[in-house]
Parts: C-alpha cells; sequence; structure tokens
C-alpha cells in the first residue's frame, strides 16, 4: 500500500472514531437511550377473571387495512391506501370476501386515501372531508353516491343516522377544531362550540377520537391528548363530561407554527395520553400510553393495555391486557359483544374477552334503542 | 504481510484530475443546495429539527449550524490548496448525517422529517443510499488526490 493512502485511512479513521463519538454522544444525551414511560399516580383493576383469549388470527398481507364495521356475523375492513375496496370477513375469520366498492357521481377526487369507509347495516358510508363529500350505498348493492346536500370541510365524520353526521371540523371563527353535526334538512350544518375546550391552540389541545354509540344513541368524544370524554345526545347537546383515570388534565404538547406553510406541528413527542378507542354498548374501551402506579414496566411493554369505563355514568371498571402479537402493538380495535377485533400491523386478531360477569356482556349484546 | 494495493482502474488514473473536479463539484453543488434550501425556510427546518428526538435539544443552535457547515465545506473544496481538507470534512459531514438516519431509522419510535428541498421527497431508506453512496466518493476522492495523474494530457481545470 502506499504510503500517502496509508495517511489517508488513518485520517479517515480518525474522522470515523470522531463523528461515531459524536453521535454516540448525541445518542446518550437524546431521549431515546433512556425512554421512560410516563408512569400516572392512579392505580388499574385487573381482575384475575378478565382475562382475554385469543381465538384466531388472519393474515392480511398488508398493513393498511382498518376495522370499518362490525356486525353480528360479520367483520368489514377498509384500506387506507385502496378506498374502493372492502374485505369482508366472518366472524369466525375463515372466509373471505372481496368487495369492490363502485363510487358514482363524484368526477375527481383530490386525495382518494383521505375516504374513510365505515360499515352501518343496512347502509356503509364513505367520508372525505377535503373534498367534501359524504356517500352512502347499501350493503350488499356496494355502490356509494353522494346522497344529501353536503359541502362543509371536515376532518372526522362519524354516521349518527342514515341521514345526520357528528363532524369535527376546523372552525375559522373559533380558531379551533369544533363539532358540529350534519343534516339532510335544514338546518344542514350545525355547530356546537360549546363541546371542545381548547388549551392554548386549537388543534392538538383538543384533538380526539369521535365515536357514536349505537346502543345508547349517543356521540362521544374523547380527546387524545388529556384525561377528559364527552357524552353528547344526537343532537350534539352536551349531557356529561367525564375523567379517564390518568390526572393528565392539560394537554402536555409543545406545538410550533411553521410560518412559511401556516401551519403547526407537534414538536415533542406528545404524552400519548389514549392511543385508540372504541364504544360498544354501554362501555368505552381505551388503549392508554400510561404506566399505572400497580403496573410494571416489562409488562406493559409486552402487553396493549386496554381501559373500559361504562358510559353511562363514566365509571371506570376495569383493565386487561392484549398481549402484542409477534411483536405489534394495535393500529385499532373494535369491540362487539364479548369478542374484540384487533388490527397489529398485518393480522386481524380476534380475541374473547372472558368476563367475570357474564350478566354484564348479555346486556350490551343486545342494543336498547332509548329514545331521547 | 502483503501489501494491500488499492487499486484503481488505469481509465480512471488517466482522467483523475478531470474525475477529480467532477467529485468537487458534486460535493459543492449538493452541499450549496442543501444549505441554501435550509437557509431558504430556516425557521421550518428549526421547528422539523425539533421534532427528531436525536437533536430536539440543539435545534436553534443547529438550523443555522448545519447549513453554514455545509457552506464551509464548499468553500474547502472549492479552494484547490484546501481541496483535501474538504474532502474529510466531506467525508466526516456525510458519515455524520448517514449516521444519524441510521439512529432515527432503527432506535427512534417514529420517524421525523427535516431535509430540504428535492431531498425531502426521498424515503429514508433512499436517503441513507444516497448517504453512503457520497460519503464512499468522498473516500474514492480522497484516494485518487492520492494518485497522480498518468498519460499525456496532463491538465488542470481549476
Amino acid at each position: 500500500m502506499k504510503k500517502a493512502d496509508k495517511i489517508s485511512l488513518f485520517l479517515l479513521g480518525l474522522c470515523t472514531i470522531g463523528i461515531l463519538s459524536l453521535l454516540a454522544g448525541l445518542y446518550a444525551h437524546s431521549p431515546l437511550a433512556n425512554q421512560k414511560i410516563y408512569r400516572g399516580s392512579f392505580e388499574r383493576k385487573f381482575v384475575p377473571d378478565n382475562t382475554v383469549s385469543l381465538n384466531r388470527v388472519l393474515n392480511l398481507g398488508v398493513n393498511s387495512y382498518y376495522i370499518s364495521g362490525l356486525s353480528n356475523d360479520t367483520i368489514y375492513l377498509s384500506n387506507y391506501t385502496v378506498p374502493q375496496h372492502l374485505l369482508r370477513v366472518d366472524k369466525a375469520l375463515k372466509d373471505t370476501q372481496h368487495i369492490r366498492i363502485k363510487i358514482t357521481g363524484l368526477d375527481s377526487v383530490v386525495r382518494p386515501r383521505q375516504f374513510r369507509t365505515q360499515v352501518e347495516p343496512p347502509y356503509f358510508y364513505m367520508m372525505h372531508g377535503i373534498a367534501p363529500a359524504i356517500l352512502r350505498g347499501k350493503v350488499n348493492h356496494w355502490e356509494a353516491r353522494r346522497f344529501m346536500a353536503d359541502s362543509a370541510y371536515y376532518t372526522d365524520a362519524v354516521p349518527i343516522d342514515t341521514t345526520s353526521f357528528a363532524l369535527r371540523y376546523y372552525s375559522k371563527s373559533q380558531d379551533s377544531y369544533e363539532l358540529a353535526l350534519e343534516t339532510g334538512e335544514a338546518p344542514y350544518f350545525q355547530p356546537n362550540y360549546g363541546i371542545l375546550e381548547k388549551q392554548g391552540e386549537g388543534y392538538f389541545s383538543v384533538d380526539g377520537m369521535l365515536h357514536f354509540n349505537k346502543a345508547l344513541q349517543q356521540v362521544v368524544y374523547l380527546y387524545r391528548y388529556r384525561n377528559e370524554f364527552m357524552v353528547m345526545d344526537k343532537r350534539l347537546n352536551l349531557l356529561h363530561r367525564y375523567h379517564t383515570l390518568d390526572t393528565i388534565s392539560r394537554a402536555r404538547i409543545a406545538s410550533k407554527e411553521i410560518k412559511s406553510e401556516n401551519s403547526f406541528t407537534l414538536t415533542s413527542p406528545p404524552a400519548a395520553t389514549q392511543r385508540f378507542s372504541t364504544v360498544s354498548g354501554n362501555y368505552l374501551y381505551i388503549n392508554s400510553g400510561l404506566l399505572a402506579r400497580n403496573e410494571e414496566e416489562e409488562q406493559f411493554k409486552k402487553n396493549v393495555v386496554i381501559d373500559v369505563y361504562e358510559l353511562s355514568n363514566g365509571e371506570y371498571k376495569y383493565s386487561f391486557y392484549l398481549p402484542r402479537y409477534k411483536g405489534e402493538g394495535i393500529s385499532g380495535f373494535k369491540v362487539f359483544g364479548n369478542r374484540l377485533f384487533a388490527i397489529h400491523d398485518q393480522h386481524l386478531v380476534a380475541y374473547t374477552i372472558e368476563s367475570h360477569d357474564p350478566i354484564a356482556f348479555y346486556r350490551i349484546s343486545i342494543p336498547c334503542h332509548r329514545t331521547l | 504481510m502483503k501489501p494491500i494495493a488499492l487499486a484503481i482502474p488505469r481509465i480512471i488514473l488517466r482522467n483523475r484530475n478531470l474525475i477529480l473536479e467532477i467529485i468537487c463539484y458534486l460535493f459543492i453543488f449538493l452541499f450549496l443546495y442543501a444549505a441554501f434550501s435550509k437557509i431558504m425556510d430556516v425557521q421550518k427546518f428549526e421547528v422539523q429539527m425539533s421534532k427528531s428526538p436525536l437533536i430536539s435539544g440543539f435545534a436553534p443552535l443547529m438550523a443555522w449550524g448545519v447549513p453554514i457547515l455545509e457552506i464551509i465545506v464548499s468553500l474547502l473544496l472549492f479552494i484547490p490548496r484546501l481541496r483535501i481538507v474538504g474532502f474529510y470534512a466531506a467525508f466526516s459531514l456525510m458519515f455524520a448525517f448517514t449516521g444519524y438516519i441510521f439512529i432515527i431509522l432503527n432506535f427512534s419510535p417514529y420517524v421525523p422529517c427535516s431535509c430540504g428541498g428535492i431531498l425531502s421527497t426521498m424515503g429514508w431508506e433512499e436517503h441513507l443510499v444516497f448517504n453512503i453512496g457520497f460519503t464512499l466518493l468522498a473516500v474514492f476522492g480522497i484516494l485518487l488526490n492520492n494518485r497522480r495523474q498518468e498519460g499525456a494530457h496532463s491538465y488542470s481545470m481549476a
């Protein structure tokens, strides 16, 4: 080897060592090296008999599916990347049927991936908040079309009944996300500014998950970064504000504005208070990101914790663990009676919640349509 | 021990000067482009860096520091006498970027984004390959710089 090359390689080695130690220093200094899960000062109730058993797994092949509907005997899965595609699976996760939805009366859609499908037999809905459009079609016919005068832009929508929807949208006058009711008849669009309460900026502090509970005929909104959920009636009148277990009443988020784009972004990763949630029967199921005082961190990391709240009185009932499947946590889940379905990356996993109180599940498996 | 010959093909050695110039200008173009696309919207760049778990604490410092460093390295590469220093600096910078991406891809629970201009359209894996390529190019430049131009057409563009 030439002498000059030897010197060069030696200098390159020095540079490499220098940069490596710099990176190692950055890493040691960063929160990556000592990731701490926030431990709250609350306790979870794990009822021993209330365990969950895994029934069956269906490999979906890709991780872009989400559960768009559950009925007595069927699970509907939609795909984020191909909105016209629908997968129908029986409850035993044995038979699958691929369905192609025909979209009519909509010339072009700017960002088709914005479509979110929800199947509520006898209808299914396809919602696109930027188009904006709400399409409806009949299950088994699978043709989606516009059916009401919808013109409001929104960020989230859930069907309440066949002609009214709860929307979350950005209100310019309030400079914040707000909830609104969109209906097929006058007044078509009716905001209710009294539900979401912003803390500082009006995006992240009020961010959350919107649900409609068929059994109680109530709209539920759960904040993502704080310990509160609201229960509303079908007209979006506030009935109750309830608190989740943890004590984070103020959203712990750091957001900054990107001035040139006139947009806001989260800077530090926020304390993911509530990650995913679903409503079923009288219950609200929340996958929380916070560690309880009586929980072991190792256990917490190996499992996905689900907290169960009673919607009629806001009371915390108990918690249970879903084990990670092949190391994957969940990207969404839904409950029907005592069956729980979760998407673990590219797998749909069916669980049974073994109840110590069979009457409770008997009660919730029969939808009771209350009139308000 | 047998001496290891870092053999470089004849055709390259014959065009040594030209190839060195091309490598230099590739780096200068890359660094200046990256630096100015960051400086054009330095506020956005700072916000994006503060999202990265690895460097969030240094975001205000690095928002200006990184583009200025890139400009300095470009200057070093541009001045013939300092070119060799520039090559080592370019190697270190590209190696640091590569290592940074590697850590983000492998250890971060989420992947933030903070690259400027056209580079932001690249995925993180593509970016990793791109950076490794440029890091190796710097090594190649240094080794080529140790060689003499072969053949009759000795010329210099600088």
